[in-house]
C-alpha cells in the first residue's frame, strides 16, 4: 500500500513538474508579425492594419476556446508551414492555402476551377463575364470588371490594384534572387520576357483601367491554348498588407510598381539604399574573380565580354550610389525589395490578410489553425462556410484511420495503403467512421528514366526493362489491391480518361513480365552481342545459365565495343517500392542479359543525381511518385523545350505532338482528345518512365461530419469545406 | 573543486574544436545538393536559366560556393556567436526553427527523467533488499520485457490501451489549445513510454548495485554494529551504490534527447530528436550541425557533470586540478 503511494505521488510529480515548466499557452497570434523588415514607415502602416484585424474579431485568444464541436480537425502525415507558392511544395501546405484562399478554388481568382477541373470565370470575384479581344500581333486582351464589394480578411477593400500588383510583384527582375523563391511571375502575360529581364521598366501584358477594372494580355507565343482560361487565371495580393507604400501605375505601356504619393523618404530609406548599392558593387566584382577564376580552372581565356559587362554595372551602381550620398535616388527598388523580404521571411509563415473561406491563426506544433472570415463573400457556387475553426494538424500515419474512429481527427485523406484501407471500409461498415470516398490518383509511381545517355538512351532497353517486370505485383503488395496499372499518362480521374480512355487503352501495348519479349527488344539495341562484341547474344544460353546458377549468373549482354549492358537504378530508402524493384528486376533482367542494380538512398540524393547527371552517371533510372498537372500540358515535361523535362527527352516526335496538343483550339475538344490519345501512343512506345501503378485512394471521415462528398484528386476538403459541416 | 572544474572546461576546447571540424566534414560528407533540395521539385515553370540563376543565388545566399576550409571557419564563428546559420528547409535561423521542438523534448524528458530516477532507485532498492521476494520478481520479469521490447511497440501499445481502448487520453499529436490539462493529457502517454525504457534498464542497475553494496563487508559490520536496517541500507549501502547509478543516470538523460526521436515519430510529438532525423533527411546541414554539436557539447559536458557527481555521491572521490 505504502508502496503504491509512494509510486503514484512520484508520477504525479514527475509529470507535474513538466506541466509546470510547459508555462501558459503562447499562441502567437496572426497578427503579431514582426515589422522590422519592412522598414520604419511601414511599421506604422503595419500596426494599424494588425490593430484592425483584431478588432474585425478572432483573434488567437478567441481561437482558444475552440471546443470539438466548433473545430474540424484534418489529419496529416506532414506540413511544413509555407503558406505561399515558391518554396518546399508540400500537399498539405497547399490544403492551408486552399482554406485561406491564397491558392484553390474558393478565393477571388479572375478563373478558378469548378469541381470538374475545369477552367471558369469566377461570378463572385468579377461583375461580369470577362471580354477577351484578339490583337493584330497575336496576343489576346481580356478585360475584367470587379465586383465592388470584395474585401480581405482585415476588412480592407480589394481593388484593381491588388490585381495588378499581383500580377507584377513576383515578375519583377532579381524576385527569385532576393527571396530564393521558385515563383516566376505572370509568365503567360505580354511583355513578360522584356520585363523580367530588365528590358523594359513597364509590364506590357497588365494594365489598371480603374479602381475595378483591369486587363491582361495574354502572350502571342502561348496561343493557341486548349486551357486559355488558365493562362488568364490572376488573383488578388493584399498589397495594402504587403506592401503598404507602394501601389501600381499603368499606362498605355503597361504597368509598373512605384511608391504611394506622398511618401517621404526616410535617412533609413537612404542607408539601407546605398547599403544594396554596395552589397551590389560587391557581387559584381566577385563575379569579375569567378570569371577569372573560371578561365583559369579551365585553362580557357577570360570572357572579356562578360567582364565589360560587369565592370559597366560596377559604373551604373557607383553612379547610383553617388546619387543617393546626394539625395537623389528613387526609393521603389528599396521598398520593393523590402516588401519580398517581408512576404519571403513573414507572410510566408504568418498570412495575416487573406480572402479565402478561413483566415490564419497560427502554425505551431505542426499544426496549422484557421478560423472563419466573416468578411468571405462565399464561393463561386453561393456557398459559404459554416464550420467556426478549422485544424490542419500532422499525426502519425500509421495510426490515422484509428484516429478517424476514436474520434481524435475528423479526416483523413488520401490513404493509399491497402491494409487500411480495408480498416478503413471495416470502420466504415461498424459505423465507427462516416464514410469514405474513393477517387483514383491523378498520377502514378513509375520508374524514370534518364533518355539522353547511359545504356537507357536506348528505348529498346527502356521496353524491355517494362518486360522484366511484374507490375501488377506492385498493385497487390505495395497497394493491396486499391491501384491499376496503367500504360501511359493518364489517370482515370482525367475527363480525357473519361471520353477517349477504352479507346486508347487497346491501342497500347500492355508490359507485363515476357523474358521472350524483353529479349527480342534487346535485340533490336546496340546490346545484342556476347562479350567479344561480335557473337550475336544467345537467350537460350541465358536461360541456361540462369538455370544452372543464377547467384554466379555471368553472360551478360555487350554492345559492339564490348561494353556491358548494365543499368543501375537508384531508389528512395522511404519508398517500399524500391525493395519491391529490388527482389524483381535484377534476377528477371539476367535471363534477358541485362545487369540490373538498385540502390537505396535518400531522396535528396536522388534528385541530385537525377536532375543534374554526369556525361557517363551512375544512375540513370529512379523510382519515384509524378503528378500529371493541372491544366494537363505534358509539353513542359517532355518536349526537349520543356521546363521541367527532368528525363531529357529530346524527341521531335513528341516536341510535335506536345506543341500540338497544347496549341488545340480551345473550341476543338475533339482535336485535342485525338492529339491526346497520339500523345499516350508515343509515351506508351517511348516509355520516358514506365508507370508502375496508380493508387485509388481512399479518404475517411468521422461520423459527425456531414457534407464530405463528390471528393476528387483535385477537389479536397479544404475546397469542399464551404459545404461541410458538424453535427 | 572549482580549480577543477576549471581545468576541465578548458581541457575541453581542444576537444571540442576536434568533435566540430569532424562533425563539420562529416555533415559534408554526405551525399546529395542541398540547394538543390531548397528548389521545389515539381510544379515550377522556371526555365532552366531561371533554375541555374536561382541556384547560383541560394549557393551564395547560404555559402555553399565557399571553399569548404572558409565554410568551417565561418560557420564555427557564427556558431561561436550564437549564430547557427539558416535552416535550408525554413529558410529562417536555426535558432527560431528549433526553438520549439528544443522546448517540446525539455518538457518531455524533463518529466518521464525524474519519474524514472526516482522509481529506478525505489523499485531497484526494494528489489535488492527483498532479493527473489515476489517484488523483485514481478519488477525483474517486468523490465525485462521493458528493455526487450522496442519502444515505439511500447508507445503503440499504450496508445491502444489508453487511447483507443479506454479513451483516457489523446492518442497523437501536439495539444492543440494550450491549457494546462490538455499539456498534461497529450504529454501523459509519450511522457509514459519514455519512462518505462529508462526505468528498466534503469532499475536493474540500481538493484545490482545494491546488492553488489549489500554483500560487502562494511555492510556486515554496521548490521553487527546494531544499525538500523533503514540505516544500512540508505546510508551505508546506498551511498555506495550511488557511483554507478550517477554513470548510468546520466546518459540516460543525455540518450533521451537523441533516443526519444522513436517515441517522438510514433506519437507525432515534435520534438528534436524527430526534427535530427528529418533535417539528415533533407540534408539540412546548419539543422544537422547545430544538434550534431548540441549532443556532443551535451555528452562531454555530461562527462563533466558526472565527475563532480561522483565526487557529491562518494567522499572517497576527490577532485583535483
Amino acid at each position: 500500500m505504502k508502496t503504491k503511494k509512494i509510486f503514484s505521488s512520484v508520477m504525479a510529480l514527475g509529470l507535474a513538474m513538466t506541466l509546470a515548466s510547459c508555462g501558459g499557452g503562447d499562441d502567437k497570434p496572426a497578427d503579431s508579425k514582426s515589422t522590422e523588415d519592412n522598414g520604419s514607415a511601414v511599421t506604422e502602416d503595419n500596426t494599424s492594419t494588425a490593430a484592425e484585424t483584431t478588432e474585425g474579431g478572432d483573434t488567437a485568444e478567441d481561437f482558444e476556446a475552440v471546443t470539438d464541436d466548433n473545430t474540424l480537425v484534418i489529419g496529416v502525415d506532414s506540413l511544413n508551414g509555407d503558406f505561399i507558392q515558391g518554396y518546399r511544395n508540400d500537399a498539405h501546405d497547399v490544403k492551408a492555402r486552399e482554406f485561406m484562399g491564397i491558392e484553390g478554388s474558393l478565393g477571388y481568382g479572375t478563373y478558378i476551377r469548378n469541381r470538374d477541373g475545369v477552367y471558369i470565370w469566377n461570378p463572385v470575384a468579377l461583375k461580369e463575364e470577362p471580354k477577351s479581344v484578339k490583337n493584330d500581333d497575336g496576343s489576346e486582351t481580356t478585360t475584367f470588371k470587379l465586383a465592388e464589394d470584395l474585401v480581405f480578411s482585415d476588412g480592407s477593400k480589394i481593388t484593381a490594384d491588388d490585381y495588378v500588383m499581383g500580377a507584377l510583384f513576383e515578375s519583377y527582375p532579381n524576385y527569385a534572387t532576393v527571396t530564393g523563391s521558385s515563383n516566376i511571375g505572370a509568365d503567360t502575360l505580354k511583355g513578360y520576357n522584356d520585363f523580367k529581364e530588365g528590358k523594359t521598366d513597364r509590364f506590357a501584358g497588365v494594365k489598371k483601367i480603374d479602381d475595378y477594372t483591369f486587363e491582361t494580355t495574354v502572350d502571342k507565343s502561348f496561343l493557341p491554348y486548349y486551357d486559355a482560361d488558365a493562362l488568364k487565371a490572376t488573383g488578388p495580393l493584399p498589397s495594402a498588407y504587403i506592401c503598404p507604400n507602394l501601389t501600381v501605375d499603368s499606362n498605355d505601356e503597361g504597368s509598373k510598381i512605384v511608391v504611394k504619393e506622398g511618401y517621404e523618404v526616410t535617412d533609413e530609406d537612404k542607408d539601407n539604399y546605398i547599403k544594396a548599392m554596395d552589397t551590389q558593387i560587391e557581387n559584381e566584382k566577385q563575379n569579375i574573380e569567378d570569371e577569372k577564376e573560371y578561365a583559369k580552372e579551365e585553362e580557357v581565356s577570360v570572357d572579356q565580354d562578360a567582364i565589360s559587362e560587369y565592370e559597366e554595372n560596377i559604373k551604373n551602381l557607383e553612379d547610383k550610389k553617388a546619387k543617393a550620398e546626394s539625395g537623389d535616388f528613387d526609393p521603389t527598388q528599396l521598398l520593393l525589395e523590402q516588401a519580398w523580404l517581408f512576404y519571403d521571411n513573414d507572410y510566408r509563415f504568418n498570412p495575416a490578410v487573406t480572402e479565402g473561406p478561413y483566415k490564419f491563426v497560427s502554425y505551431k506544433n505542426n499544426m496549422a489553425k484557421m478560423t472563419i472570415n466573416d468578411k468571405y463573400k462565399g464561393d463561386f457556387e453561393g456557398k459559404k462556410p459554416t464550420i467556426p475553426n478549422v485544424i490542419i494538424q500532422v499525426v502519425n500515419p500509421k495510426i490515422g484511420v484509428e484516429l478517424l474512429s476514436n474520434g481524435d481527427i475528423d479526416i483523413w485523406e488520401d490513404e493509399a495503403d491497402g491494409g487500411r484501407i480495408d480498416q478503413m471500409k471495416k470502420a466504415a461498415d461498424e459505423g465507427k467512421i462516416g464514410g469514405f470516398e474513393t477517387y483514383d490518383r491523378d498520377g502514378y509511381g513509375s520508374l524514370k528514366f534518364i533518355c539522353d545517355r547511359g545504356p537507357t538512351q536506348y528505348k529498346e532497353v527502356r521496353q524491355a526493362i517494362a518486360f522484366l517486370m511484374d507490375r501488377n505485383d506492385f498493385v497487390q503488395n505495395f497497394a493491396g489491391g486499391y491501384a491499376v496499372v496503367t500504360n501511359g499518362m493518364y489517370g482515370s480521374s482525367q475527363w480525357m480518361y473519361k471520353e477517349r480512355g477504352a479507346d486508347v487503352e487497346a491501342k497500347l501495348t500492355n508490359y507485363t513480365l515476357n523474358i521472350d519479349e524483353a529479349n527480342k527488344r534487346l535485340d533490336a539495341s546496340p546490346y545484342k552481342f556476347e562479350k567479344d562484341g561480335k557473337t550475336p547474344f544467345d537467350p537460350a544460353k541465358a536461360q541456361e545459365a540462369y538455370q544452372k546458377d543464377s547467384a554466379n549468373f555471368d553472360y551478360w549482354r555487350y554492345d559492339k565495343d564490348g561494353k556491358q549492358l548494365q543499368v543501375n537504378q537508384f531508389g528512395s530508402t522511404d519508398s517500399e517500392i524500391t525493395t519491391l524493384l529490388n527482389n524483381q528486376l535484377p534476377d528477371n533482367a539476367k535471363q534477358a542479359g541485362m545487369e540490373y542494380n538498385v540502390q537505396a538512398g535518400d531522396f535528396g540524393t536522388l534528385m541530385t543525381k537525377l536532375k543534374y547527371p554526369e556525361e557517363n552517371p551512375d544512375y540513370t533510372a529512379f523510382n519515384m511518385g509524378l503528378g500529371f498537372g493541372t491544366p494537363f500540358d505534358p509539353w513542359y515535361q517532355y518536349s526537349s523545350e520543356g521546363n521541367d523535362n527532368d528525363s531529357r527527352v529530346n524527341d521531335p516526335e513528341c516536341d510535335r505532338i506536345t506543341q500540338e496538343l497544347r496549341t488545340t483550339d480551345p473550341d476543338d475538344k475533339e482535336g485535342y482528345l485525338d492529339k491526346w490519345e497520339e500523345f499516350q501512343l508515343w509515351y506508351n512506345d517511348y516509355l520516358p518512365e514506365i508507370p508502375l501503378y496508380s493508387n485509388q485512394y481512399h479518404s475517411g471521415y468521422s461520423t459527425r461530419v456531414e457534407g464530405y462528398t463528390g471528393v476528387t484528386p483535385t477537389w479536397s476538403a479544404s475546397q469542399q469545406i464551404d459545404s461541410m459541416s458538424l453535427k | 573543486m572549482l580549480r577543477y572544474i576549471v581545468k576541465r572546461l578548458i581541457n575541453l576546447i581542444p576537444v571540442i574544436i576536434i568533435i566540430s571540424i569532424l562533425i563539420f566534414s562529416l555533415s559534408k560528407a554526405m551525399p546529395g545538393d542541398p540547394i538543390l533540395n531548397m528548389i521545389p521539385r515539381e510544379g515550377s515553370k522556371m526555365t532552366k536559366k531561371q533554375q541555374e540563376d536561382l541556384y547560383k543565388s541560394l549557393e551564395h545566399k547560404y555559402g555553399y560556393d565557399k571553399p569548404l576550409v572558409q565554410q568551417y571557419f565561418v560557420w564555427a564563428g557564427r556558431t561561436l556567436k550564437g549564430d547557427y546559420g539558416d535552416s535550408l528547409q525554413s529558410r529562417g535561423p536555426v535558432k527560431d526553427y528549433l526553438r520549439e521542438p528544443m522546448k517540446n523534448t525539455i518538457y518531455l524528458n524533463l518529466g518521464s527523467s525524474l519519474i524514472s530516477f526516482i522509481l529506478s532507485i525505489l523499485i531497484g532498492i526494494r528489489s535488492a533488499v527483498h532479493q527473489g521476494g515476489f517484488f523483485d520478481r514481478f519488477f525483474q520479469v517486468l523490465t525485462l520485457l521493458g528493455i526487450s521490447v522496442p519502444t515505439f511497440f511500447i508507445g503503440l501499445c499504450f496508445i491502444f490501451i489508453f487511447a483507443f481502448r479506454l479513451g483516457r487520453f489523446p492518442a497523437n499529436g501536439m495539444p492543440r489549445n494550450g491549457g494546462g490539462k490538455e499539456r498534461f493529457s497529450y504529454l501523459f502517454l509519450p511522457t509514459l513510454t519514455l519512462t518505462v525504457g529508462s526505468m528498466a534498464s534503469l532499475s536493474r542497475y540500481v538493484r545490482n548495485s545494491m546488492l553488489d553494496a549489500l554483500n560487502e563487508d562494511y555492510i556486515r559490520t554496521a548490521r553487527a554494529k546494531g544499525l538500523k536496517e533503514k540505516t544500512v541500507i540508505y546510508s551505508h549501502a546506498l551511498r555506495n551504490a550511488m557511483i554507478p547509478i550517477v554513470t548510468s543516470f546520466t546518459w540516460t538523460i543525455l540518450g533521451m534527447f537523441s533516443g526519444s526521436a522513436i517515441t517522438e515519430s510514433v506519437f507525432s510529438y515534435r520534438g528534436i530528436g524527430n526534427m535530427l532525423i528529418q533535417s539528415v533527411l533533407a540534408q539540412d546541414y546548419n539543422v544537422v550541425l547545430a544538434l550534431s554539436m548540441f549532443y556532443a557539447l551535451l555528452t562531454v559536458l555530461g562527462n563533466l557533470i558526472m565527475d563532480i557527481a561522483y565526487a557529491l555521491v562518494d567522499p572517497r572521490v576527490k577532485l583535483e586540478a
